[in-house]
């Protein structure tokens, strides 16, 4: 319990530390720091490119194709992970059920490709 | 104080409360999707909590069956809402209303 | 289920092969639409669907003497997975005879691949559902057919009212899965398993002592039957039926108004009759008051519609509220287990069953003859069809007939069903009930004569009506009248069939022994 405590201390003793080294800068600055706002400056840093643009950014409908095609493949991943923890325990049978579990998945696969639906038009 | 399956429950409970209200109340049909996720999800703890406390491994399975099945309705979901966006321009549920008695 | 004991010799695939096929069937539909030229592949798919619905069925003939369970016990090939895949396969084929003409007279403006194999899924889902004997197998079961029939009724995606009725149907649908998918959480919960044996095993067993155990229990009970009330469009969570069946094309409203609703009640037999029987005094009261809230509903809301795809929508509600007479009249005695004695009302399962086969018949051979009529350019409302006896008198013949069937005049086969419910009911000592079918049957009267009336004794001022031809959708509204007239004389043999649904109440136990004794207490 005693140590315990000391842990505590010395994170409580960082935190102070820490808050107070942010304080004394921004202190510092507002102090001795000559301050000549103007239009420019205030702007949030943008890689030098102008930020204007409009709010409502609109995204191709091709974006939302690939997130659903991805959305949905990658949750089969889900299913893998169990089966690869438990893989030797498994044996033959639920490697085989693997396989079609996959074939499925190419099956899906396959049918998206052929419908253009991994096209970026 | 010791975590007892109680809190688990409980934390699912009220997750699934609030995504109850938040279908209930809020008009916006992403948001209300959204919700309904939360409470597929706040089931899953219960799955697992109960899969714990039992120790069986039943609810893990159902848990990742759920998370599966979330996954489809996503892709069926926005597919339907963008679909519907494009024909209103509109998310609101409150403008869908050609149907009706 | 119990996954720290796995069975990993492999499942017995000789009891699975009706599924199966629907399986490879999807399977191969989806290979055929990505390579097949897209000038041959409405006769193609179209031939494939067919060719193996009827496989299926074929194959279902094999499966009715098996009685057992496999793959951990959560396949059962019991006399209910029959019964109720038999109705499934047959709603199957007539769907895709109702729907093939449509689809080709949109021609290319929707891709017809895509039709059959999401309808061959959502069939899948369903045979998943009623052959199920694990709420794993029940809920993915019930979401892929929901999830597949989302799609479908938004399937002519440039018309808003299609898409605006399925994402009305999508958002309830899975506000109503999340419900149900907690409840089973708690059916698990207290139960230790997912397996519907062990939950009839261990929830009886813990009803016996203990107070607050039975609060829990009707929590996880109340959960499922709101989360299945919303499957089948049971009053009061009826709200998104109207809207996806008027939004659907006509051959989709046909088809979910049949299948999805067959998956919701054989998830509901499956989870109330076979894994939660032992409380059936605890459920039957609420299903009974639900049953007379969604027929009086469903058939006063009825009364007022002039567009006749609402119409049958509240129509197909009220008949949701008969086929629930038939699970509210199923009860067993104080006790748990597999004691077939105890059980008092198993014809009510079997009456709920045989009216579910006459719905598919009365149900979508009226939304055939709705296609029907939409093929040739005119709507669906009752001033579209008045004086079509006058034009069209075969038609016209046809839907007086299913008119006259839904409403229950013997010799057709709706009186037969409504007469087996009604028996049931009182078999089980609910009177009222029995009454209260009486009562509803004489409200639906009206508009169901009313559509008759408006055919035979209106004059006709449609006039700009298109000549096409429709040789499946023909085909299918002949068998569907057939069906109608014929089934109704067989029904005691029908009944007698849907009678063996009880073994699905024994059959683990003799043939999978292994499984269903790995019982872990909570």
């Amino acid at each position: 319990m005693e140590t315990f405590g000391d842990n505590w201390l010395i994170v409580g003793l960082m935190a102070i530390a820490a808050l107070g080294m942010g304080l004394l800068l921004l202190g510092l600055n507002l102090l001795i720091g000559p301050s000549r706002p103007n239009k420019t400056k205030g702007d949030p840093y943008e890689s030098g490119v102008p930020d204007v643009s409009p709010v409502k950014a609109r995204f191709t409908p091709r974006f939302y194709m690939v997130a659903m095609l991805f959305v949905v493949f990658d949750i089969e991943a889900v299913f893998i992970f169990p089966w690869a923890v438990a893989f030797d325990a498994l044996g033959r049978y639920g490697f085989l059920a693997m396989l079609v579990f996959l074939f499925l998945l190419l099956d899906g696969y396959i049918y998206a490709w052929k419908k253009g639906a991994l096209e970026w038009v | 104080m010791e975590l007892t399956a109680n809190y688990f429950l409980g934390l699912s409970a009220a997750l699934f409360i609030i995504g109850l209200m938040g279908v209930l109340i809020r008009r916006n049909v992403l948001i209300i999707f959204l919700c309904v996720e939360l409470m597929t999800a706040a089931v899953g703890i219960t799955f697992v909590t109960f899969s714990r406390e039992t120790n069986t491994l039943d609810g893990q399975a159902f848990a990742l069956f759920s998370i599966a099945v979330a996954a489809a309705e996503a892709a069926v979901g926005l597919a339907l809402i963008l679909a519907m966006s494009r024909r209103t321009r509109s998310v609101d549920i409150d403008d869908f209303r050609s149907l009706k008695d | 289920m119990d996954l720290l004991n796995l069975d990993l010799s492999g499942p017995q695939w000789g009891l699975v092969w009706p599924q199966l096929i629907v399986f490879l069937l999807a399977v191969v539909l989806v290979f055929a639409d990505a390579f097949i030229p897209k000038h041959r592949s409405f006769e193609m798919l179209t031939g494939i669907s067919i060719v193996g619905y009827l496989l299926a069925l074929g194959a279902l003939y094999w499966q009715h003497d098996k009685h057992a369970a496999t793959f951990q016990g959560s396949f059962r090939a019991d006399g209910l997975t029959v019964f109720l895949s038999l109705i499934i396969l047959v709603a199957a084929i007539f769907s895709v005879l109702t729907s093939a003409n449509y689809l080709k007279d949109y021609g290319e403006r929707v891709p017809i691949g895509e039709y059959y194999i999401l309808l061959a899924f959502s069939v899948l889902g369903a045979l998943l559902v009623s052959s199920a004997g694990d709420l794993i197998t029940i809920f993915v079961g019930i979401e892929l057919t929901a999830l597949a029939t989302y799609v479908l009724t938004g399937y002519t995606k440039r018309n808003a009212q299609a898409v605006e009725g399925a994402l009305k149907y999508f958002l309830l649908g899975i506000f109503a899965s999340a419900i149900l998918l907690y409840g089973m959480a708690w059916a698990y919960g207290l139960s230790g398993s997912t397996g519907l044996d062990n939950i009839r095993a261990n929830v009886g067993a813990a009803v016996e002592g203990q107070e607050w155990f039975e609060a829990s229990v009707l929590l996880a009970l109340l959960l499922l039957i709101v989360g299945l009330g919303f499957k089948i469009a049971a009053v009061p969570f009826h709200m998104w039926t109207p809207d996806a069946y008027e939004g659907a094309p006509t051959p989709v409203t046909a088809y979910m108004s049949v299948i999805p609703k067959a998956a919701g009640f054989a998830a509901m037999i499956r989870l109330l009759v076979q894994g939660l029987g032992p409380l059936s005094e605890d459920w039957r009261w609420l299903i009974a008051v639900l049953a007379v809230l969604t027929m009086m509903l469903g058939n006063i809301v009825a009364l007022s519609q002039r567009n006749l795809k609402r119409m049958l929508a509240y129509s197909s509600i009220a008949h949701t509220g008969y086929m629930m007479v038939g699970l509210a009249a199923y009860r067993e005695g104080t006790g748990f287990g597999n004691d077939l004695e105890n059980i008092i009302g198993t014809r009510g399962v079997s009456a709920l069953l045989y009216y579910m086969l006459a719905y598919v018949f009365m149900n979508i051979g009226a939304f055939a003859v709705l296609t029907w009529i939409q093929a040739r350019g005119r709507g669906v409302t009752l001033d579209d069809v008045s004086g079509l006896a006058s034009t069209d008198p075969l038609p016209a013949a046809a839907m007086a007939v299913f008119m006259v069937s839904l409403m229950g005049i013997p010799p057709l086969i709706g009186f037969y069903a409504k007469y087996y419910v009604i028996l049931a009911a009182m078999e089980a000592d609910m009177l009222w009930l029995a009454i209260a079918v009486v009562l509803a049957s004489g409200i639906s009267a009206y508009f169901y004569l009313r559509v008759v009336a408006v055919m035979y004794f209106s004059s006709s001022d449609v006039t700009n009506t298109r000549s096409v031809r429709t040789p499946l959708l023909n085909a299918s509204i002949i068998l569907l009248v057939i069906g109608n007239l014929v089934l109704g004389l067989f029904s005691a043999g029908i009944v007698d069939l849907s009678e063996d649904w009880t073994n699905a109440l024994t059959v683990a136990q003799t043939t999978d022994g292994a499984d269903a004794a790995q019982v872990t207490n909570p």
